[in-house]
């Protein structure tokens, strides 16, 4: 192998290591023993671990209670709109947490459109709802940012069971009612199981919905308590030791779900012209309910940010969003870059170590972003300053890189091997199979994963929480601001300003040809 | 392929330049960077206008940062260490622990007309005030008249407090408790506040906001806060109360960096914050200003002077203030 090649194969998982291991490893090694120690027999930090628990098993469970019905509406049953209803409950996936809390606030939140037009029509003196500051909040929160991934998931899944066993049962006379306890249900416990979990760890990461909806130590998680004592308290062992149990918790958790993720691989076809019955009048309430839940908060973000003051304060803070340009783009370079060497290497290994190595480089997916930026923050503060701007660069470069090493491996994969070989019998270098042959078919997947890392720079908020020195503002944490000083209207401009640019970049990138 | 590096490295260059300019700002001649609390900085507060008015006087060009409280504020500055970007930093309360040793020592020329200056602190005194409960006489709801009586039933959900480890207020309003009650029993209003009151905001901006927004008929503040309403919206429903245990009164602190590239400037920033700007922090942070020169408009006899004030000798040394905060966060998830 020349030697270029093999430059080109190491440098991604070399500079991942350098970026995210390292600085990960210097951050968890500086809990001492008192803090480990303390985090676990300090009944504040006992009450902060129980509760973290708590509130994400009670999400996911919700989550699951309202999602079910969904995946099998969706599954089951043909409607106008499907698609439109479908794409509409992918939202969560992509809205940044920091607008999912904001259309809450606007919409449910005390002086909120739904407590408004509840006024208005039963000419109360006072608002009817009061949500906000309870747990109650927060797991209201949580299902609505979450349901949807649940009617997503299992939906997916339910698609790819073998529908004659149930067409058998209804033929027989039985009920819809029990032809879903007792055939369907079975068959997606793995896939409710694993939506369960991905549903539990996002509850228990959960960070912005917490810091703009809890508010006081008894609504306090884990990610908050390792941001205010990193940030100020300054306490880096405290920080570390936390840290600590919450990534424990999280590999742990993974850990069961690898064992659920190989049972539920067992259904393989997709039985996709299953679907031609209406759905029945309750099905159709529940299906406008969960349309209206989802779609009202994201919609008021719009019909607030319609007035001139919201624009006047959006425009004053605009060197935010050229901030957060500035950064994504970078980081959107950095992370496609990293992911492209990385695949290489991938590629070119195989079985055990293409598995391990596989999941080294998932690790950014799991750990905490506040974890992450806690690295940055306190590796910078052991060695060498770097000013903050590079530090973010680098750390949205490292929670994207998983996503981009996935969209360009499942293009990778598909490359015949018969063109490499013949390439190779004709005396090609690895560097010019790779540069002629490989990354033109690699393209459209690069396009993708600039685009996905453009997008998860835009909207990331915790790791620049921890990181964004004082004069430097993205978008994201100039709206945590705004909606901490009640400029709701400001918040929701600079909001439709991220989805723009969002979507811009999107059309942007796929047209372009030359990237 | 060259041609894409070409392109990718130039673009590099630009944007890393763009970034550049950031940092290279400081070394301008003219120019001062200021850190405070967000209540100074947001569009209520002083900030604004005094910055305004100094840049105008001087030609110079200040660029005030603001932070979530005040205690974050200083978490920055010794995290940014020697390469902090402020040559000032407003609003330290006597309550905070903070090394004075990061700041120059000078005299500001007005330094015998200052309440709460001491000879030799690098830290200047620029206002003061006294934590109250501000109640929102509009609401109809009931009138407290002691702190014992803030934990009866009658105002569950009523109150709104701020949170000691990250706000000087929420830290004054601790030690307000230490003083009247001692640290045992402090700790047992608290606990029973914690279940009482709305919620435990992070800053005072978020607190007050929240009371502002009508959410709950009391918050925690000071008993200046009535003026602002009264000065600026002709608004008296705002009320500060005076407890029967008595109140406690704070001292806020500016300083310059020993960091700071611009010390000159810095010191004509302060000395006018000092004179000329010290109406506009009654005014606009409403608090009581530390030049007793200052004249004060008419609507501060809407601020409350109570008659016992409840500074005692509390230690409020680094120690002490980490042994309340553990003791607190022990007693508000009791």
């Amino acid at each position: 192998m020349d030697k270029s090649s093999r430059a080109l194969k190491y440098t991604g998982i070399i500079l991942y290591t350098l970026l995210f291991t390292i600085p990960l490893l210097v951050t968890l090694s500086s809990a001492d023993l008192q803090s480990l120690k303390e985090s676990v027999t300090n009944p504040y930090y006992i009450h902060i671990l129980s509760f973290t628990y708590k509130q994400a098993l009670l999400s996911a469970l919700l989550s699951l209670i309202v999602g079910l019905p969904g995946a099998y509406i969706i599954t089951y049953r043909n409607f106008h709109f499907k698609r439109f209803v479908k794409t509409l409950f992918t939202i969560p996936f992509v809205l940044p947490p920091i607008l999912v809390v904001l259309g809450f606030v606007i919409f449910y939140g005390n002086s909120g459109y739904l407590n408004r037009i509840l006024m208005a029509v039963f000419g109360l003196e006072e608002a009817p709802l009061r949500i906000l500051y309870s747990f109650k909040t927060v797991l209201l929160a949580h299902t609505f940012y979450n349901f949807p991934i649940v009617i997503t998931m299992v939906g997916n899944s339910m698609r790819k069971i073998d529908h004659s066993c149930e067409e058998a049962a209804v033929a027989e006379g039985a009920s819809s009612l029990r032809v879903f306890s007792r055939i369907i249900l079975p068959r997606i416990i793995p896939a409710a199981a694993s939506a369960a979990i991905i549903v539990f760890l996002y509850c228990f990461t959960s960070f912005s919905i917490i810091l703009v909806l809890g508010g006081g130590p008894s609504l306090t998680t884990l990610e908050v308590e390792i941001y205010r004592q990193a940030k100020t308290s300054s306490n880096i062992e405290m920080a570390a030791a936390l840290s600590i149990l919450s990534t424990l918790t999280v590999l742990i958790v993974l850990f069961a779900n690898s064992f659920i993720e190989n049972r539920s691989s067992v259904f393989e076809a997709d039985y996709t012209d299953f679907r031609t019955q209406k759905p029945s009048a309750p099905e159709r309430i529940y299906l406008i309910a969960a349309i209206l839940f989802v779609l009202l908060p994201l919609v008021s973000i719009f019909i607030k940010a319609g007035s001139i003051k919201a624009w006047q304060s959006a425009l004053s803070t605009i060197e935010s969003a050229l901030n957060s340009v500035k950064v994504a783009l970078l980081s959107s370079l950095v992370s496609t870059a990293l992911a492209l060497s990385t695949a290489y290497l991938l590629s070119s290994s195989a079985g055990k170590k293409q598995g391990l190595l596989t999941s080294y480089c998932t690790l950014p997916m799991v750990t905490s972003s506040v974890i992450a930026g806690l690295s940055y923050y306190v590796t910078v503060r052991k060695f060498f300053f770097i000013p903050s701007p590079v530090l973010l660069i680098l750390s949205h470069a490292v929670l994207a890189m998983p996503f981009c090493i996935r969209s360009i491996r499942s293009v990778w994969k598909d490359i015949p091997t018969e063109i490499i070989e013949s390439a190779r019998s004709t005396g090609a270098t690895e560097r010019q199979i790779f540069y002629k042959i490989q990354l033109p078919i690699l393209r459209p997947a690069v396009r993708s994963s600039l685009m996905f890392s453009f997008a998860i720079s835009m909207g990331e908020l915790n790791s620049t929480m921890i990181l964004a020195g004082s004069s430097f503002r993205t978008i994201p944490l100039q709206i945590y601001r705004m909606v901490g000083s009640y400029n709701y209207e400001g918040a929701c401009a600079l909001g439709v300003v991220l989805c723009l640019i969002c979507f811009l970049a999107f059309s942007f990138i796929s047209k372009d040809d030359y990237i | 392929m060259k041609k894409l590096t070409i392109i990718l490295s130039l673009f590099m260059f630009v944007v890393f330049s763009v970034f550049a300019k950031g940092s290279s700002e400081k070394v301008k001649s003219n120019e001062i960077t200021v850190y405070a609390y967000d209540s100074f900085t947001s569009d209520w507060g002083p900030g604004a206008d005094l910055v305004a008015a100094f840049e105008e006087k001087t030609g110079a060009k200040v660029n005030l940062l603001g932070f979530d409280g005040a205690l974050e504020m200083l978490a920055q500055v010794n995290f940014e260490g020697s390469s902090c970007e402020a040559d000032v930093v407003l609003g330290i309360a006597d309550t905070m622990a903070c090394d004075s040793d990061m700041f120059v020592k000078w005299t500001p020329k007005c330094s015998s007309s200052l309440d709460g200056y001491f000879k030799d602190s690098p830290l200047i005194p620029f206002d003061y005030g006294v934590f109250a409960f501000v109640y929102n006489s509009k609401t109809g709801s009931p009138r407290p008249t002691s702190l014992a009586e803030l934990t009866s039933e009658k105002y569950k959900d009523q109150v709104i407090l701020i949170d000691p480890r990250t706000s000087s207020v929420g830290l004054g309003a601790l030690l307000w408790t230490i003083n009247v009650y001692g640290e045992e029993k402090a700790m047992d209003w608290w606990s029973e506040m914690a279940q009482n009151a709305l919620t435990i905001s992070n800053s005072w901006s978020n607190a007050y906001g929240l009371f502002t927004e009508g959410e709950a008929p009391l918050v925690l503040s000071y008993t200046t806060s009535p003026v602002y309403h009264v000065l600026y919206e002709e608004n008296k429903d705002y009320v500060a109360l005076e407890f029967e245990e008595g109140h406690y009164m704070t001292t806020e602190y500016m300083g310059i960096l020993k960091t700071s590239d611009n010390k000159d400037l810095a010191k004509q920033f302060c000395e006018f914050i000092l004179t000329e700007g010290q109406s506009r922090i009654a005014t606009d942070n409403t608090m009581f200003p530390a030049n007793r020169d200052t004249e004060l408009p008419e609507a501060f006899e809407y601020a409350l002077m109570p008659s016992l004030i409840v500074n005692k000798n509390v230690e409020t040394d680094t120690s002490s203030i980490d042994r309340y905060i553990d003791l607190w966060t022990k007693a508000v998830v009791r």
